[in-house]
């Protein structure tokens, strides 16, 4: 448990919690993770987001000790880790299928780590871990007599009552309902907030990431294709994968005047500053940018879908050159829209664009 | 046949009229048999005549005698002994098997129960050929120069339990491995992340997780042994005190039915006080996963 002090950089930037280097894993003829660079600040909360096969769980499984990179370093605290097995990297990990002993109580659960370890304060260390993720009233239960959440829950107290570097989460909340779920995602920051562990969690839910992390890290084909706070991950994505991946978007295929016109094909006209040369582009709309008008200068289109969402509703447009467009409206439809009815749209502070696809 | 097709018959009827063979034949061909062993067990004897009338003699010389009483210790220590080792040989071998990739798993399995294919007279046979005076070990071991004179392995002990452990290892592993594949990997894992070495997970999470099926194969592994007679008959010679290779010369050839019959009885309550005793430990190792 007392280990000496980490040896930290010069604290001139964030200090550097985990350090991973050209980390090359390939399975087969899959690559997992094709040179990934990745630093991890401490006290942080990282997110790895990507779709099934991104890699995004080897990522953090070769950070876990499981498995030993084809090429490439980990460092973790500054000391290089990649050639330790995973009980020597003072770690901890949270799985989906919470992964608790069945044969042993909550109580036994939590303390394994610390008699692994050989802590000496092991009783008020379990209590404590239970009183943060409160349970300590079920400690003498087995893991078969409690919920998916409680179950969870423990498995977050056993994970860190060693308090490790690093506390990893592979998926840990995709096993649970909607509710809980956003219950666990508070109870996840608070306790993200009270330890100042450093956490890196691996999820392919969107929505999860930008409502916990720090940071995203967005991976597709084994490598990261961008890496940022929520907000800008959201707002500037890098490329037309990550737009997409990230919320809801709309792409509409136009040419670009260079003095802040897009032109849809047919001839309509969009207002949208984009910093970039004249030509064919593919501007990207979010459904909050997509508002209904009454202006006749506003974009025709025709409704083909009402789908209401909790506190709002997202419209499927077709525009008249045969693109299709999305737009969020707030609280529930007005009874008059129903699909096939004609409306105007204005689009609103359109910045952001790719190159024309394929 | 035309019963089972009539559709207007009740599944359970169907059912029963399909079991129906089968019971009968436990009734005629195992039942019938044992109940009249039962008789003759306490019937009277004299140069091979039954003769009329009951007696306890028969079970109270068995469970009275210093003899007996030895010859079911000696029994019992032997299979203990082939039990143990076959658990010991059997966890790695088990464990091998349900960590190796799926594809390679059939076969694996399929080359820890090939032995059961062959008849296990045959087996026995060929251990005397690898652990005879003459046989395949004492040649090497004196073409080393290890040993001068052969060592005595058939015959007594020490072939009986290396004979009995490799009939046998077969249930132990195919049980075990079952219950290994049953376990989460994560688990595993979660331990070593946690900190603890390899003693440490096995001791405190594969073993207890297993234990159903140590249970289960060491109980299949004992019972079996308990009652085997090809092995301990080729191997173990007449030196070696067994069960049932003393029921075989009680009925065979001193024809003394009701010693015999005795003697199997007092065995099979053996055996089936392992298994009731398997039952509740089983219980108890589920009841503390539950």
């Amino acid at each position: 448990m007392d280990q000496p002090a980490p040896a930290r950089p010069a604290a001139t930037e964030a200090a550097v919690k985990v350090a991973a280097r050209g980390l090359v894993k390939r399975f087969g003829a899959t690559v997992a993770a094709d040179r990934i660079d990745l630093d991890i600040h401490d006290g942080e909360f990282l997110t790895l987001l990507g779709a099934s096969g991104c890699g995004k769980t080897t990522l953090m499984r070769m950070i876990a000790g499981f498995e030993h990179p084809d090429a490439g370093r980990i460092a973790i605290d500054g000391r290089d880790v990649t050639d330790l097995p995973p009980r020597a990297r003072h770690l901890g990990m949270v799985f989906q299928q919470y992964s608790l002993f069945p044969h042993m109580t909550v109580e036994e659960n939590v303390a394994f780590g610390l008699r692994a370890q050989g802590a000496s304060d092991i009783a008020a260390r379990v209590g404590a871990m239970l009183e943060l993720v409160q349970l300590p009233h079920l400690r003498d239960r087995r893991p078969a007599q409690l919920s998916g959440g409680q179950q969870q829950r423990v498995a977050l107290a056993r994970a860190l009552a060693t308090r490790p570097s690093l506390l990893m989460l592979d998926e840990p909340l995709a096993a649970l309902d909607l509710k809980l779920r956003r219950q666990l995602q508070s109870e996840l920051k608070r306790i993200h907030r009270e330890t100042g562990t450093t956490f890196l969690f691996v999820t392919h839910d969107q929505e999860e990431a930008l409502h916990l992390s720090d940071r995203v890290a967005v991976m597709r084909g084994g490598r990261i294709e961008q890496l940022g706070d929520p907000q800008s991950v959201y707002l500037h994505p890098v490329n037309e994968f990550v737009a997409d991946f990230i919320g809801d978007i709309s792409f509409l295929d136009g040419i670009y005047d260079a003095h802040g016109g897009f032109e849809l094909p047919g001839g309509a006209r969009v207002e949208a500053p984009l910093s970039r040369p004249a030509g064919p582009v593919r501007l990207a709309v979010r459904p909050e940018q997509v508002v209904l008008t009454d202006e006749p200068t506003g974009l025709p289109a025709l409704v083909a879908e009402v789908a209401p969402e909790t506190g709002s509703t997202l419209l499927g447009l077709h525009l008249a050159c045969g693109q299709k467009l999305q737009s969020r409206l707030l609280g529930l439809p007005p009874a008059t829209l129903v699909p096939g009815q004609p409306v105007r749209v204005r689009l609103e502070r359109c910045t952001l664009a790719f190159g024309a696809g394929a | 046949m035309t019963a089972l097709r009539r559709a207007s018959l009740p599944d359970r009827a169907t059912l029963w009229l399909a079991l129906a063979p089968a019971c009968a034949l436990v009734l005629l061909a195992m039942l019938v048999p044992l109940a009249e062993m039962a008789v003759i067990s306490f019937r009277r004897e004299s140069f091979g005549q039954i003769l009329p009338g009951f007696t306890l003699a028969n079970y109270a010389s068995l469970l009275g005698g210093l003899a007996s009483l030895q010859l079911f210790l000696h029994t019992f220590a032997v299979a203990a002994a082939v039990t143990l080792l076959c658990a010991l040989l059997g966890f790695p071998l088990a464990t091998a098997i349900a960590r190796a990739p799926a594809r390679w798993r059939g076969l694996l399995y399929f080359m820890v129960a090939a032995p059961l294919l062959v008849n296990t007279v045959v087996r026995s046979y060929g251990w005397l050929l690898i652990l005879g005076r003459k046989g395949l070990l004492n040649s090497l071991l004196q073409a080393a120069g290890w040993t001068g004179e052969p060592l005595a392995l058939t015959g007594n002990l020490t072939g009986l339990v290396i004979g009995g452990t490799q009939v046998f290892l077969p249930f132990m592993v195919l049980s075990l491995a079952t219950s290994l594949l049953a376990l989460d990997r994560r688990l595993m894992e979660s331990a070593e992340i946690l900190g603890a070495g390899p003693a440490r997970t096995f001791v405190s999470v594969t073993l207890p997780l297993a234990l159903p099926g140590l249970i289960a194969g060491s109980v299949l592994v004992f019972s079996l042994m308990l009652g085997a007679f090809v092995t301990p008959l080729i191997l173990g010679g007449t030196a070696v005190k067994y069960l049932s290779v003393a029921v075989y010369t009680d009925a065979l050839v001193l024809f003394n039915l009701p010693r015999a019959t005795a003697l199997s009885l007092l065995l099979m309550i053996a055996v089936l006080a392992v298994y009731a005793l398997q039952k509740r430990l089983t219980r108890r190792a589920e009841a503390a996963l539950a």
